[in-house]
């Protein structure tokens, strides 16, 4: 069975070459380009990973990850950035972010981290 | 009368002559004391050596002959290696003064000599002038690297020996003793020593090595300053800079590069160590490469890569430092700024800064791989940017739907080989997962650790502690150390 994964970030580049190359690892991807939505696919849906960016419009990344993970604790979710530093990711981890990935996204870490145990 | 009596006689008359014609006593005797010959006792002190100990005559005793010294001789069967003038010479000193000779070596045996072929014999100055590097800035590891023993083109490193035969020994009893084989290991020319006539010389600039049995000079390029005069440097050796490189300049050695004082880096390629007694310093795209380990004292933005070892004395600002063994960063050092990647782990004392400046420290992967699957993400990132272009003709272009179709195809194809293709590294990647971080002084909010792609972000400071990878629960521990 497939691992399912959940990329919220406004790039929208990045959200299609996860969609493409994420069949091809064994992974179903499903996108959403801003916090809000992505919270709403996350509260609705099971996934074995969620990719967040940490600076988007509306809701910012440590926001989304919040609000994710008050409705399910359970949640995997790692935060995406480019600036690992950047204060909003500090925050996004006392959320309760499982741990952070370099943008644009490492294939390898995903794998890792959908073999992983939950 | 033999040669000594003879000689004792011309003694006295001459003694008597000078006392007046007075005639002297044969002998000096102490009153009622009996007349003893003179005598000699041999003693064998082993096969190859006999002493011969010499007793005077005492009153009107005889004197020591020589004939007696040799039937002694005979009767112990002591026939090789008789040392005739010495006998001599002890019977008439016994004769004349009256005095106990004891101990005279007067039998010696011959050793047997191993043969000796033509040889090559190093130039004994050679092993005298050692150059010793300073070795009280940076300790680790340099006694390895120091000892050069440096030579110019021509020096003459052996002159040819003439081969000497051997031959059997003997005892003093006559037996013969047989020579063995020399286990002498003989020099033997190797690289970059030129053989002219009878004398080996150095072929080329360089480090003179006894390896025996061959002696040879590596190729070792000592240089000052490198700039526009010397240009970029490519050699086939060792490279020692004595000089500063001015920015902007390439070095690319074989072997590796030692380096006295800072060394502005622009692009370094090594076979061997790089060894920076003071800093290496970059300008944000500078590189280093070495298949040894890295060793300096403090770096400045540069990104590295060894195959070894990372060890840094100070400090570390902005560098992405990559090492498939371990990254140190000694004694009291700073790290600030980059990212640290060493696949058996890192030990640092202080990470940034309660100002901000937020590095990265990764353990436990294999950076070629990493490195790998990043260059092919980026490619399938590119060719996703060539679908989206091809998607948006299709709605622009309705009519050429069936070759952008084509085209489309054809590059989800590609995507497709290139995943494949990442698959096989991202195995790779994830080595040692019980790789550690040490940290030994503080580690500030801000910063990264990440073992085996299991990552967190410190949210404060943290003293004296060591990340780990739990993997039953897929998250960073952190202990004190």
């Amino acid at each position: 069975m497939s691992k399912r994964l959940l990329m919220i970030d406004d790039d929208d580049l990045i959200r299609e070459t996860m969609e493409i190359i994420g069949p091809d690892f064994g992974i179903e991807v499903i996108t959403s380009g801003d916090g809000a939505s992505g919270v709403l696919a996350a509260t609705k849906n099971q996934f074995d990973l969620i990719l967040c960016d940490i600076r988007m419009p509306g809701l910012n990344g440590a926001q989304t990850i919040a609000q994710i993970l008050e409705s399910n604790p359970e949640a995997k979710v790692l935060v995406l950035t480019a600036f690992p530093g950047d204060p909003l990711v500090q925050n996004a981890i006392v959320a309760g972010a499982f741990g952070v990935m370099k943008k644009p996204f490492e294939i390898s870490k995903i794998l890792g981290l959908l073999e992983a145990p939950a | 009368m033999t040669e000594v009596q003879i000689l004792l006689e011309n003694v006295r008359k001459t003694l008597e002559k000078s006392a007046g014609g007075e005639r002297l006593p044969n002998s000096i005797k102490p009153p009622g004391e009996v007349d003893i010959p003179a005598y000699v006792e041999i003693e064998v002190v082993s096969p190859m050596s006999a002493l011969g100990h010499f007793y005077p005559a005492v009153g009107t005793g005889s004197l020591l002959s020589l004939e007696a010294v040799y039937e002694a001789l005979e009767r112990l069967n002591i026939t090789n290696g008789v040392l005739h003038p010495r006998i001599k010479s002890a019977v008439q000193k016994v004769n004349l003064d009256r005095k106990v000779l004891s101990g005279i070596e007067i039998a010696v045996g011959t050793d047997a000599v191993a043969p000796v072929p033509e040889h090559w014999e190093l130039q004994r100055e050679l092993f005298e002038r050692r150059q010793k590097l300073d070795e009280t800035i940076l300790s680790v590891d340099f006694k390895e690297q120091s000892p050069f023993v440096m030579v110019k083109e021509g020096d003459i490193l052996g002159l040819l020996v003439d081969e000497k035969s051997g031959f059997d020994g003997r005892d003093i009893f006559g037996n013969t003793i047989a020579l063995q084989s020399s286990l002498r290991q003989l020099p033997v020319p190797g690289a970059n020593v030129g053989v002219q006539g009878a004398v080996c010389r150095a072929e080329t600039d360089g480090c003179f090595r006894w390896d025996p049995p061959v002696f040879q000079v590596d190729k070792v390029l000592v240089l000052g300053d490198v700039d526009y005069q010397t240009g970029n440097i490519n050699f086939p050796g060792d490279i020692v800079l004595n000089g500063e490189v001015a920015a902007g300049f390439r070095i690319d050695a074989k072997g590796s590069l030692f380096s006295a004082r800072s060394i502005n880096v622009s692009i370094v390629q090594c076979g061997g160590d790089v060894i920076a007694r003071q800093g290496l310093i970059g300008n944000g795209e500078s590189f280093i490469n070495a298949k040894g380990s890295i060793k300096a004292k403090f770096i400045e933005n540069i990104e590295v890569q060894s195959a070894q070892s990372i060890e840094i004395l100070s400090s570390c600002l902005n560098c992405e430092l990559k090492s498939l063994d371990s990254i140190v960063l000694r004694d009291r050092s700073l790290l600030m700024g980059g990212k640290l990647l060493a696949q058996n782990g890192i030990s640092v004392f202080q990470v940034g800064s309660e100002r901000g400046t937020y590095a990265e420290l990764a353990a436990g992967m294999n950076y070629e791989a990493l490195d790998k699957v990043v260059e092919l993400r980026d490619q399938s990132i590119h060719l996703v940017g060539l679908i989206k272009e091809v998607e948006r003709r299709k709605k622009l272009s309705p009519a050429m739907a069936g070759d952008l179709d084509k085209a489309r195809e054809k590059l989800r194809k590609e995507v497709a080989k290139l995943n494949e293709l990442s698959q096989s590294w991202v195995d790779q990647i994830d080595k040692r997962e019980e790789a550690k971080i040490v940290v030994r002084g503080t580690i500030f909010p801000g910063n990264l650790i990440e073992i085996c792609h299991v990552s967190t972000v410190i949210t404060k400071p943290l003293k004296r502690v060591v990340f780990s990878l739990d993997k039953k629960r897929g998250v960073i521990a952190c202990a004190p150390i």
